[in-house]
């Protein structure tokens, strides 16, 4: 009876997952393998479901008090995401970057990469990333004589960047999960000033390695033009040579948002949830002035929208200005009455741009389908944090933890044996389920005993984040390639897209390796940013 | 307007309206609440937890029909009844959504509002900072029924894709009954102490210049729980429909998509 006590956690682990692969929503299921786990738990008698009275609380204080403002981050990039695609943002950037590389050989799969990385960077969603490329660029890459594998590959893997190019949701979740286990870790080692990770060092850590991919993908690109340059042929050069305008008109947005949201996080000057803010209005302005969402746009409220747009970025300005080369934090009032008169002027145009992007989003459909997306996304991560904090709340009452932590000690090779086997767990389980449920059920259990070992936060994070990336990217089970495959037309075989992810999957394994055995990747950044 | 947006406009006019007549009568509403509030709310609940006890072998009803009519023809009666119910349930899961999604534009205009005046005036308000966590939980919390009729929770669709349409019924069926209704009725149940502790004493936020509502936010757990029962029992009504052969009501239009 107690062996059977004792693999209690493992079998529960093994009835979620066999129950997970019923289909039944995630968030639901999860609560339901724990409740079941719970009442045998009491007919053991090892469990008191006096517990179960902490759920509401539990449920209050995970998601709900008012020290959660970070999860608030999570709503406001799905708002600016899904807005940014539904104003062609990811349409605009493929013609363009097209029509600036497409004429070097292997120039096509060079602007994928190059588009999926600004995509990550700025809607950051996997999704709907893949789902574009592949139903305009694949075409166009097939059409002027791409290999199949390699077009497919190309777009299924810049998708996934969107989860570890900051700022991505992926990581706002992780690096939360991260924030609390690095605290319990301290805490359970008599630590009791302890060190603290925020969203934004791993933010910091993600960055070079994110980079370090995009890199190793477009010299995978370069390599294959040279070596075989019948798979990635040149496209012939446009009539009339490049419109840099219409290039500039294409890249301008992403990349000033990029540089507004990503810039003020790194520079320590916004937390995330401030920045996801103004980036969401951001994305409002930009989507109001091009008047997404129907055919006309009249010229007086594209003006004001660019007005609003104009008042927007120039205070923002002026906040960087009023801080720069400053100790302390300075404030636009502080600068005088003319400036702080100067500033009343810029918010009311803001306001006022930001009213007609609004009412001119409203009347096309625009706003109503990215707040009820937002909505729908926001209850669907949200949900299963609910799930899976009901399953690991009964999963540490029937000691799961000792189990967990056993096993891992038990690993020849200390720590980077644990780290190796979680790592190669999560990535088994990544074939299956979502990041969002392996950040919420796996993380809380293993984050704190890998970092008790001494492994570094932000490191773990970064690895942990690059590791779900590339078994999205996996075959056969990699859900970059489902949504490739549910886009991609038929002559384009699904052996042809898994022959296509392999050599990603391999650059992939590639850079884990190096930020494995380099931690300076993941760990310069932050430490040169924050000290 | 669309659905949810008449019932957000007739809660923020009665708010307006109250707030009002507060302030005309000195803190008067405030202080009526204050005192009769408690007890009103420990009636209501008292009553709807004896309901509750008593009417809930109600919910097993479209399970045990379902698994019924795997083996008997049942009464066309019982069809139209579950098509009317899935309506009347849609509609409430619905309309409760659709007023959500509009604290998602509410979370970008506020959050933008306190970064201005945070960084360009140096000026920060507690009830704006914690208006904003108000309806991020808001957002969530009554967004997730309908998202559940717009299936946008997400599912590990390996074999779940590939499944007949009996057997996703099927599924759907088992799983409202193993799993979601479980959950809902755990949280519910474990609520009672504690919608009753904040209740009590109107709980307000722990800074003095914070929003008083605290007791309410808190509510909006048991009452994600019951939306989430209620949808559940639409999705169980419809997968009965289903397997019974017979025609489902249309989803709603307009739930937008869910996908990250």
């Amino acid at each position: 009876m107690s062996t059977f006590i004792e693999i209690l956690p493992f079998l529960m682990f093994a009835a979620a997952f066999a129950a997970l692969l019923r289909g039944y929503p995630v968030a639901f299921t999860l609560a339901g393998v724990a409740l079941l786990f719970a009442l045998i738990g009491m007919a053991l008698d090892v469990f008191d479901p006096i517990h179960f009275r902490a759920f509401p609380q539990r449920i209050y204080g995970n998601l709900m008090e008012m020290d959660r403002q970070i999860l608030v981050a999570v709503p406001l990039f799905v708002f600016m995401g899904v807005m940014l695609e539904k104003s062609k943002v990811a349409e605009e950037l493929l013609e363009a970057m097209g029509a600036l590389f497409g004429t070097m050989r292997g120039g096509l799969g060079i602007s994928v990469v190059v588009v999926g990385a600004l995509l990550a960077a700025s809607t950051g969603i996997v999704g709907a990333t893949v789902v574009t490329m592949g139903l305009l660029s694949l075409p166009t890459m097939l059409k002027r004589g791409y290999s199949p594998e390699l077009a497919a590959g190309s777009i299924a893997a810049s998708g996934t960047l969107g989860q570890i190019i900051p700022p991505s949701i992926v990581l706002v979740l992780l690096g939360d999960q991260i924030s609390n286990a690095y605290q319990e870790a301290q805490r359970a080692q008599g630590i009791f000033s302890p060190d603290i990770v925020s969203v934004g060092d791993l933010f910091a850590g993600a960055l070079i390695p994110g980079l370090l991919l995009v890199g190793l993908y477009i010299g995978y690109q370069v390599f294959i033009a040279i070596t075989r340059p019948n798979s990635a042929p040149a496209a012939p050069a446009p009539e009339g040579g490049t419109d840099w305008g219409k290039i500039l008109h294409a890249l301008l947005p992403p990349l000033g948002l990029i540089f507004a949201v990503l810039g003020s996080i790194l520079a320590g000057l916004a937390t995330p949830t401030e920045a996801a803010g103004i980036g969401a209005v951001g994305a409002t302005f930009l989507a109001g002035a091009r008047n997404a969402g129907s055919d006309t746009n009249p010229r007086l409220g594209q003006l004001v929208s660019f007005v609003g747009l104009a008042a927007l970025v120039g205070l923002f300005l002026l906040v960087v200005f009023a801080n720069l080369g400053q100790e302390r934090r300075l404030f636009v009032a502080d600068l005088g009455a003319m400036c702080s008169l100067f500033a009343w002027v810029l918010v009311g145009l803001t306001v006022l741009g930001a009213a007609l992007s609004l009412w001119r989003l409203k009347r096309s459909g625009v706003l109503d389908e990215v707040m009820s997306s937002t909505a729908n996304i926001s209850a669907m991560v949200f949900v299963i944090l609910i799930g899976a904090s009901l399953f690991s709340l009964i999963f540490r009452e029937l000691g799961g933890d000792e189990v967990v932590q056993h096993a891992l000690e038990a690993v020849p090779g200390g720590k980077w044996g644990a780290l190796a086997i979680v790592m190669l767990v999560m990535f088994l389980l990544g074939f299956f389920l979502d990041f969002i449920e392996i950040t919420f059920v796996v993380v809380p259990i293993v984050a704190p005993i890998l970092l008790m070992m001494g492994i570094d936060p932000v490191w773990l994070g970064v690895l942990m984040a690059m590791n779900l990336q590339t078994s999205f990217l996996t075959p056969p089970f990699g859900f970059a390639l489902f949504y490739l495959r549910g886009v991609a037309p038929p002559e384009v075989t699904t052996a042809a897209i898994y022959r296509g992810a392999i050599p990603f999957v391999i650059i992939q394994l590639i850079g884990i390796l190096a930020v494995a055995l380099v931690p300076w990747l993941a760990t310069g950044l932050p430490e040169w940013l924050y000290g | 307007m669309r659905q949810g947006d008449g019932f957000l406009l007739v809660l923020v006019l009665v708010g307006i309206g109250l707030s009002i007549v507060d302030g005309m009568t000195g803190g008067g509403v405030a202080s009526w609440f204050q005192a009769n509030l408690p007890g009103i709310a420990q009636s209501i609940g008292g009553k709807l937890a004896l309901a509750a006890r008593y009417l809930w072998p109600i919910l097993t009803l479209p399970l045990i029909m379902a698994v019924l009519g795997r083996f008997i023809a049942l009464p066309s009666a019982w069809h139209s009844f579950q098509r009317g119910l899935v309506g009347v349930i849609e509609t409430i899961t619905g309309g409760f959504g659709g007023a959500a999604r509009w604290f998602a534009l509410g979370l970008v205009v506020v959050t933008a509002t306190i970064v201005v005046q945070r960084y360009v005036f140096g000026f920060a308000s507690t009830k704006l900072q914690e208006s904003v966590i108000y309806m991020h939980a808001l957002l969530f919390l009554l967004a997730s029924a309908s998202t559940l009729l717009a299936d946008g929770h997400v599912r590990v669709d390996i074999f779940y894709s590939k499944a007949s349409e009996r057997g996703k019924a099927w599924i759907d069926l088992l799983g409202v009954y193993l799993t979601l209704i479980p959950m809902s009725a755990l949280i519910l149940w474990a609520s009672t102490g504690y919608m009753n502790s904040t209740w009590r004493i109107l709980e307000r936020s722990r800074e003095s210049d914070g929003l008083p509502f605290v007791f309410l936010l808190k509510t909006a757990i048991p009452l994600f729980a019951v939306l989430m029962i209620l949808q559940g029992i639409a999705m169980a009504a419809r997968s009965g429909l289903k397997l019974a052969g017979q025609d489902t009501p249309p989803r709603p239009k307009n739930l937008g998509e869910g996908e990250v």
